[in-house]
């Protein structure tokens, strides 16, 4: 019991050891970023850098303020995630879907080879002229091509999670006389579980960067309409700052989804840092 | 550490020193434009070529096509290049990457850019009149006037005139832009997407109207009477106007005589336009040629028109601050060609 | 705690033959062997590497199907895995992602109540000397206390037979003979018939009643070496050196002079 204990304290203190490391970083991490904002900041006031090419940060600070002012930041940000939202739950389900019975069964791997090998490399761009024709120019169009962005990724690390179980694990639940149905639950998914999550959080990632691609043809909201508006008005300080909302949220939604899988996955001692 | 501490501060250092050697001008915009033409105005210099820009289906494809330009401009072994475009937008940007010299478009992209420092300004005009601008609905549509707009998918392109149309539509009909729902378009989308009835109307322009019409994706509903003159100035850039004075005046030179040809040679002046926008000629005769103004200069509908574009930019705060809109346009050049 | 005394089985291995298909080759990699192992006995196999005792213990435990001759348990012939063989390998193969009581849980066949399961789960955590490390992750093991979940885990079932292939191969020099000790404590409460297969030599000795060595390619019977000492044993003791030398002069022909000098 002693031992036990002395085991699970020593690991309780390295844990402590780790994360004030990694805040000690953050004061050094910054200094570049910083740097980089007033040198520019600098290059603008005077004049090296044309302000209807690149605004200054104060400009595109001001933009930002007036858009969070005026509600239409958040606004667009909540459509835009919602639209995100739906199509990468359509790519995922499919994808997880998919990634299962291509992972599991041979047969299902051949007969879906030359489809998917066809499909696969098409660019999402350019699915949309086609997404159009067929679904019009609503949501479905939109939240199609995030589906369709989100799935790839997520389909091929399923499959590949689901291939690389360790034959050992089988031969163990072989022994113990599981059926396949236990095997699958069990041994399997477990197993391929930080494959699954990686593809996952690929995924959403994707979809985030696909919705400004799917709100580029006929829309008229969401964060890509709105750097895509701004843009046509002339108005680069509010494209700016759309552009980096979109990169703020691709950052939180993705922290998040680590904070989830370390939760999830604690056993998995590799990913664990 | 402490080195990497001292190593940037220094840089910032010196960059601060650096810069305050310079001109201290807090200005955002257009500084550097301004110093570089303080060289280099010389008015007897010529460029070695001149890009012209222009919207798909007006005067400046016609001008190209009959060589006005070359007959201009090649016995001083001048250059012509052309670049075309569905949109204003696209064009603006051309200006301020310094792609362009001289363009022809709407006027609310022009403006916009003018008064957010794009370092463009108008010399000319190549269209104008309350026939350029149309309402156009679904081809079987019940819609019969802007009212009927309530509740309905409307495209426009946004940045360009279509967009102050379509507020101006909406007002006449005492409806706001919250009752309709809009969906940004490029051109040649709104023409496909009425036609796929995934749009119940759209507000286009010459030469789009005319296309439509002709591959019957759509009705008309109306024009622009009563509510918008369409203004469609001739833009140069500062830069290009600035060394180059001379040119200008014989650029537009070539557009007015251009403009004549279309006026003698209708029928010529619409095969032309025809194959371009591959529909049929007795549609593009009857849709833009006749309906085309036979000279370049600016009226006084053409600046009143300007004056009424920039209040509705300034009072929708797509223009930020106050702007001058009568520095838009300036007529010295038409007045040395002795065209006004 | 054991309720299998009168019920174990002997083990009857005759006339098996494994040769395997590689390309257009066969390779024979068991040739004839003929053995039988007592209910309780405890045997160990000694062999070069690739000499076929890990594929004698896979046949036993079912994981190969395709032999020739026979090996029965009692008086049925070995058709696939049962609960009544269980197995042990090198690596410990504990599943990552599920704690230590639930990866022995993991081998419990057939339906049990939740409480029966608990008892069960708790004695073998006990028995192979982990008690306070149910909720662990294999993460938080070391080597030797993850191999004690798998022993823990291949008994849950109170088989009548573990196959040991090279369990304690992997760990170091120390643990592997404390592990040894731990073993021996383990048989001898549990009275499994225990069938060890190794290439420490002392290891063999020191655990089994009688040592079986295996020649190479294809794998044969050697010798058949009885190891009659009480136990716990001396491994510096005469009869334990002698029968250690004896093993020797089957792989090692030369250098006979050299192993006075070993420990």
């Amino acid at each position: 019991m002693a031992e036990a204990k002395s085991i699970y304290g020593n690991q309780l203190r390295s844990k402590q050891i780790k994360i004030l490391t990694k805040l000690s970083h953050y004061p050094a991490a910054l200094i570049v970023p910083i740097v980089i904002l007033i040198f520019w900041e600098i290059m603008s006031r005077n004049g090296y850098v044309k302000a209807l090419i690149l605004p200054a940060p104060s400009g595109i600070l001001d933009a930002y303020i007036e858009l969070i002012k005026s509600g239409r930041l958040f606004d667009n940000l909540l459509i835009s995630i919602f639209r995100v939202a739906q199509g990468y739950v359509v790519g995922a389900v499919l994808g997880v879907a998919v990634g299962i019975l291509i992972g599991l069964f041979k047969r299902v791997e051949i007969a879906f080879s030359i489809v998917l090998g066809f499909l696969r490399p098409i660019p999402i761009i350019a699915w949309m002229p086609v997404l159009i024709l067929w679904m019009g120019i609503d949501e479905g169009s939109k939240v199609a091509v995030i589906a369709i962005g989100s799935f790839w990724p997520i389909l091929i690390n399923v499959v590949s999670g689901i291939r690389s179980v360790d034959d050992k694990y089988l031969e163990v639940a072989y022994i113990f006389e599981k059926n396949k149905i236990q095997i699958l639950l069990k041994i399997v998914l477990p197993s391929a579980l930080p494959s699954i999550f990686t593809g996952l959080r690929v995924g959403i990632g994707i979809a985030w960067m696909c919705v400004v691609g799917a709100e580029l043809i006929a829309s008229a909201s969401g964060i890509g309409y709105l750097i895509m508006s701004s843009r046509e008005m002339l108005q680069p300080d509010i494209m700016f700052a759309g552009v980096f909302s979109i990169g703020l949220i691709g950052l939180l939604i993705d922290s998040s989804l680590r904070i989830i899988e370390k939760r999830l996955l604690k056993w998995n001692s590799n990913a664990n840092s | 550490m402490k080195r990497i501490i001292s190593l940037v501060l220094v840089t910032i250092l010196g960059i601060v020193l650096f810069s305050g050697c310079g001109t201290n001008e807090i200005v955002a915009k257009d500084s550097k434009v301004s110093r570089q033409t303080k060289e280099t105005s010389n008015s007897a210099a010529k460029p070695e070529v001149i890009r012209i820009g222009s919207i798909i289906g007006t005067i400046s494809t016609i001008a190209k096509e009959q060589g006005f330009f070359e007959e201009e401009f090649n016995k001083d072994g001048i250059k012509v290049e052309y670049q075309s475009f569905t949109s204003g937008p696209p064009i603006t940007e051309a200006f301020i990457s310094n792609k362009l010299d001289i363009a022809t478009y709407g006027d609310q992209p022009a403006i916009v850019a003018a008064a957010n420092g794009a370092g463009v300004k108008a010399v000319g005009s190549f269209t104008g009149g309350y026939d350029k601008l149309a309402l156009v609905a679904q081809i079987d549509s019940d819609i019969k006037s802007p009212k009927d707009l309530k509740g309905k998918k409307v495209g426009i392109t946004v940045g360009t005139v279509v967009q102050h149309m379509l507020y101006l539509y909406l007002d006449s009909a005492g409806l706001k832009p919250e009752d309709v729902s809009i969906v940004n378009l490029q051109p040649n989308d709104l023409i496909t997407a009425l036609a796929a009835k995934n749009i119940d109307a759209a507000v286009t322009v010459e030469p789009f109207t005319t296309v439509i019409l002709a591959k019957k994706a759509g009705k008309q509903i109306s024009d622009s009477t009563g509510l918008k003159y369409m203004a469609g100035p001739i833009v140069a850039s500062n830069d290009f106007i600035t060394k180059y004075p001379e040119i200008i005046n014989r650029l537009l030179k070539a557009y007015d005589k251009a403009k004549k040809w279309e006026e003698q040679n209708k029928d010529k002046a619409s095969e032309i336009l025809a194959k371009e926008l591959n529909i049929p000629k007795e549609v593009v005769l009857a849709g833009i040629i006749s309906k085309d103004t036979d000279n370049v200069k600016i009226t006084e509908d053409v600046s009143k028109a300007f004056e009424q574009t920039y209040q509705f930019l300034r009072s929708s705060n797509f223009i930020k601050k106050d702007y001058d809109i009568k520095s838009f346009y300036d007529v010295q050049f038409l007045k040395a060609a002795g065209l006004q | 705690m054991n309720t299998k005394d009168s019920n174990h089985l002997p083990l009857i291995i005759k006339k098996l033959h494994k040769s395997y298909k590689i390309d257009s080759d066969t390779v024979d990699v068991l040739e004839d062997i003929n053995l039988t192992v007592r209910p309780g006995e405890f045997i160990s196999i000694v062999g070069a590497s690739g000499c076929g005792k890990s594929t004698l213990l896979r046949l036993i435990i079912g994981l190969e199907k395709n032999y020739q001759g026979q090996i029965l348990h009692g008086d049925k012939p070995i058709k696939g895995p049962s609960s009544d063989r269980g197995m042990v390998f090198q690596q410990a193969r504990l599943f990552p992602w599920l704690t230590v009581e639930k990866n022995i849980e993991f081998g419990i066949v057939g339906k049990l109540s939740e409480v029966e399961k608990t008892k069960i789960i708790e004695e073998h955590i006990e028995l192979v000397g982990l008690k306070g490390f149910e909720k662990a992750y294999p993460h938080q093991l070391s080597g030797g206390m993850q191999q004690r979940v798998s022993i823990a885990r291949a008994l849950v079932n109170r088989p009548d037979v573990l196959l040991l292939d090279e369990p304690f191969g992997a760990l170091d020099a120390l643990t592997r003979i404390n592990m040894q000790q731990e073993i021996l404590r383990i048989w001898q409460a549990e009275k499994t018939t225990m069938i060890l297969v190794t290439h420490d030599i002392d290891e063999a000795i020191y655990l089994g009643d009688r040592v079986l060595v295996i020649s190479n390619r294809p794998g044969k019977i050697k010798k058949n070496i009885p190891v009659e000492l009480s136990r716990p044993r001396e491994r510096s003791d005469y009869d334990f050196v002698r029968i250690r030398k004896e093993i020797y002069r089957e792989f090692f022909t030369q250098e006979e002079k050299n192993l006075e000098y070993f420990i």
